[in-house]
This record gives structure tokens, sequence and C-alpha cells, in this order.
């Protein structure tokens, strides 16, 4: 038996809204589980790599501790007093604002190797407020 | 003193009848008045409702310019091309310059499909593919939901509408403003019984509408069971992936769909500005000042094209309807597809994340969170449904090329 559907009311045959419907799914999915594909692979490269990192991080940080347990005190206790003391002349600004710089010190004259130590804080001579400042920067930064 | 007199009573009588208020009450100018009134309906919905307001306030306003008379801002006759020798559309834009008026020019950027795309290119400036790196599977539910688009191609077919106008259609249930207004103006041509204004109206109407439309499709799909699934967390995705997407995604769907390049290749580009970390100033410009500008020129340009003779006539209310339909379908086989993959990998996924596949980022994301959490409350599901969401930008435009191509 056969059926068939009218379709004189429409302006497209039938079968090329059928193909239309088909081809168009079609290539979606395909495309998309194209991407699927592709981007599992990257899923699987880029999670692996990670993993020897943590072996020997966690290795890293293993030894720092029994360093940190080794080391004698008053090693810890310089350090202590080399970034909480307030300079002499700091202009009247917060000890947390000072202890703030001191920390910033402290990290490039642990990652430079140079010893470096706060002298002074004194407010800026420039007329101009900060947020003008860096508008200015950001504004004549080159490309 | 009387011959004053008359001559200054002919002069007024003369600016009156030459008036945009004489042409309103002339025969056939009841229609304008309409469209006036529709245009405030939806500049209502986009003020004091909050649907889609960025879009759907210029397109009305638009509207509302193109429907008083005698403005001579926007002339549809001057797009109606001509054919040359080899039998290609083409229209003539430098005509458009010379006699079109302020809504001509800015609706070049519509017709020579520029606006789309850029408005892309800031949309992926501000999208963060991460949870559908993290994820990949994802992109199943953004395909999955693209069906809506091909499954009202059919309904239109059965309304009468020819192969363009019926492409136009469908598209809408991409629920893309961006995408629907790149196929429909490339689709549409003078004789279609719809315009381009038509569809972006449907499409940012039900965009807006988004969580009354698929509240209930969703709650009827699933089970509660379903419904309250925790998925477990997202693994982490570095740097390198991420910058990695963006030239993965536009080299695959450029050669596989090159119609859909012009579309995804503008938001990988400002996906990969914004990734790349070393172009901090393109970006923030794709993300605001280009694209507002773009966004206020593509409203108010496509808003002009809803004239009186498009919108007030049958076809209009067909498309309304079909696009309600082509929401409701994207959003059932989302969930659908999600229902499938909750039994592949036993109970893992929940189902809610797959109506997020129609793109309308993030509001659909949002709605799958929304209907996870009435559940569960400390379930949170929006990462997990940002995935099929951004894949479903990405799915749409690949329709759109499809549709492009075959149609």
């Amino acid at each position: 038996m056969q059926i068939s559907i009218p379709t004189s009311f429409m302006k497209m045959e039938g079968s090329y809204v059928a193909s239309v419907v088909l081809t168009g799914l079609a290539v979606v999915f395909l495309a998309l589980l194209l991407l699927i594909i592709v981007f599992k692979l990257f899923g699987l490269v880029f999670s692996r790599k990670p993993k020897p990192k943590k072996v020997k991080k966690a290795k890293a940080v293993k030894q720092e501790q029994e360093v940190k347990q080794s080391a004698p005190p008053a090693a810890a206790a310089k350090v202590e007093d080399t970034t909480a003391a307030v300079p002499p002349e700091s202009d009247g600004i917060s000890e947390e604002i000072i202890a703030v710089i001191s920390a910033a010190i402290a990290a490039i004259s642990a990652s430079s190797g140079k010893k470096l130590k706060l002298m002074s804080v004194k407010a800026s001579g420039s007329s101009r407020k900060l947020w003008a400042q860096a508008g200015l920067n950001d504004n004549t930064r080159p490309f | 003193m009387s011959e004053v007199f008359r001559i200054f009573l002919d002069t007024i009588a003369d600016l009156a009848n030459q008036s945009g208020l004489a042409q309103l009450l002339e025969s056939g100018g009841w229609k304008n008045i309409v469209m006036i009134l529709i245009s405030f309906v939806f500049m209502y919905f986009a003020i004091a409702k909050g649907f889609e307001p960025l879009l759907l306030l210029p397109i009305s306003f638009g509207m509302l310019l193109t429907n008083l008379p005698l403005t001579e801002m926007y002339h549809p006759e001057l797009f109606d091309g001509y054919e040359d020798e080899m039998g290609n559309h083409l229209i003539d834009f430098g005509r458009v310059l010379k006699y079109g008026g302020l809504l001509d020019i800015l609706y070049i950027g519509v017709k020579a499909g520029l606006y789309p795309p850029l408005i892309f290119l800031g949309i992926g400036a501000m999208t963060d593919f991460g949870p559908l790196i993290a994820a990949p599977r994802s992109f199943i539910l953004g395909a999955a939901a693209q069906a809506g688009i091909f499954l009202t191609f059919v309904g239109a077919a059965l309304f009468g509408f020819t192969a363009a106008e019926s492409g136009a259609i469908a598209i809408i249930g991409g629920a893309d403003g961006p995408t629907a207004i790149y196929v429909s103006t490339r689709l549409l041509g003078p004789d279609s019984s719809i315009s381009t204004g038509t569809i972006a109206l449907a499409a940012y109407t039900y965009m807006a509408l988004v969580p009354f439309i698929q509240r209930p499709i969703m709650r009827l799909l699933t089970t509660k069971k379903e419904r309250s699934v925790v998925m477990d967390q997202l693994r982490t995705v570095s740097k390198t992936e991420k910058m990695i997407f963006p030239i993965a995604v536009t080299i695959i769907i450029a050669l596989l769909v090159p119609s859909a390049a012009s579309l995804v290749g503008m938001l990988m580009l400002g996906n990969i500005l914004k990734e790349s970390g070393c172009c901090d100033r393109l970006v923030k410009t794709a993300q605001n000042e280009l694209m507002n500008i773009i966004t206020i020129f593509l409203g108010v340009s496509v808003g002009a094209t809803a004239t009186a003779d498009k919108i007030m006539n049958k076809e209009f209310a067909l498309v309304i309807a079909l696009g309600v339909i082509a929401f409701s379908i994207g959003t059932a086989f989302g969930v659908i597809f999600g229902k499938i993959m909750y039994v592949f990998t036993k109970g893992k996924i929940n189902p809610l994340i797959g109506s997020a596949g129609v793109s309308a980022v993030p509001m659909a994301a949002r709605v799958s969170q929304k209907v996870g959490q009435e559940e569960n409350p400390n379930n949170y599901l929006l990462m997990h449904a940002m995935g099929p969401n951004v894949a479903g930008v990405i799915g749409s435009a690949v329709a759109a090329g499809v549709l492009l191509s075959i149609i």
C-alpha cells in the first residue's frame, strides 16, 4: 500500500524539504562530533601533562619542609626583624601600607638574590592623582 | 491686507497637506498608525519588562521612524537590487549612498553581512569557553538543540512559505539574534512576504521569554530524580587549551562549512584576543565600544525594515507562532539528548543542562541552574550548563552556514 502525503499547498517539493532537514542535522552533528573528538584528545594530552609536575612539586614541598624543620630558629627570627621593622622616615603612612611595601621588596630580594632594605617611605610630590596617573599611563602606553 | 491673509492661509494649508500628519490621515495611513502603536508595545516590553532592551529598544524605535510618513529615512526599493548577466542578484550600494536616507545607509551594514559577524567578535571577547573545553561532550547538546531550526523548516514549508522564507523563520530556533539577522538578510529578497525586521522582532522577543518557554518543557520531559543529579566538578582548563580552542574551532568549522566561517571566525577572533591576554585594548573595544555602536546601528536599521506591508499580514502571525515552536523543539531535543547522556553515563549528567544547548547566552544556562535548584537548592548547574550554552552558539552558526549553502 502506498501512502501519499498531499504537498500541493507547499511551494517546495516534499523531498527537498526532507533533504534540507537531513543534510542540516547531519552536517551540524558531524561538525560538532568532530570538535568533540578533537577536544577529547586535547583534554587527554593536557590533563596528562601536569601529573609528573605535581609529583615534582610535592617532592619540592617536602624538601622545603625538611629544610625548614632543620634550619636554626635564629635565621627565621632575622627575616622577621627585617620585614617587620618600620623605617624611621614614614611620612605619616600607616603601618599596614608599609608592611605591604616591605613584603613586595622582600619578594623582589628573594627572587633576585640581592639584599634590599626599606629605608624610608615618602608621599609622592606629584600633584597628579593616582587614578589620573593610571589613566595617563594607560592611554600613552604603546601598542 | 486680505491678500496677505489669503496667501498666509494658502501656505498654511499647503504645509498641512504636505505634512506627515496629512499622510497619516489619508487612506492607508491607518496602517502606519497601527505600526507606530505596535512599536510602542515593543518599546514597553524593552523598557518596562526588560525584554532584551539593548536590541529591542533600538529595533522598536527604528520601527517607529520608518512608519512615520515622509521621513525619507528608509527606502526598501533601494535594496531591491538587480540581476546581472550571470543571473546573480546584486544590490547597488552606490545608489543607496547617493539617494538613501540615514537608515538606508546604516542598513548597508546589515545587507552586506557586516554587523552580525562584528557582534560575534564582541561576544567572542566576552565568552569563556572553559566549561566546553572541560566537557567536550557538551557539543552534542549544542547540536541537538539545533533540531528546532530544521524541524521548524518543515513547519514553515507546510504553511506554504518559500525555501528562503522557511530558512529565515527556522533560524529563529537557533535563539541567536545576530545569526537570525545574518541568515534572514541573506535569504530574504524583495519579493519575500516577511522582512528581516519580522525575524528580528520574533527572535529577540522569544530570547527574552526563554525562562517562560523552557521551564515547563524541561519539567515535563524530566523526572524528579533526573533533575536532582549533582554533577562532578569540571576539570581545570589550562591557558594553552583556551588559546588552542579558537584556532582549532575556526579551522575545523571553516573547512567543513565555509559559509559559517565569517560568524565562527569572528567569534573565535574575539575569543583569542581575550584568552591571549596580550590585547587588552582590543578586547575592551570589542566588548564595549565596537559592540555598542554596532548594536545601535543593527537595531535601528533592522527595525526600519518592519514596515506595515511586512508586519500587518498573516505571515507575521505565522512567524510568531513558528518561532515559539522552533524554540520549544530546540529545548525539547536538548533535554532529550541530555536524558540519553544521563542513561549512558549511568546518571552522572543532569538532563536539565541540555536545554541550554539553544544559544541565548547566558539566559538558557541560568534557566537550567534555576530549574535544578528547585529540586535541590545546593545543586549548582550553571557552569555545567554553560558548556552546552556556548556550544549552542557554535552550533547555530554552523546551522546558519548549512542553511545558507543549501537554500
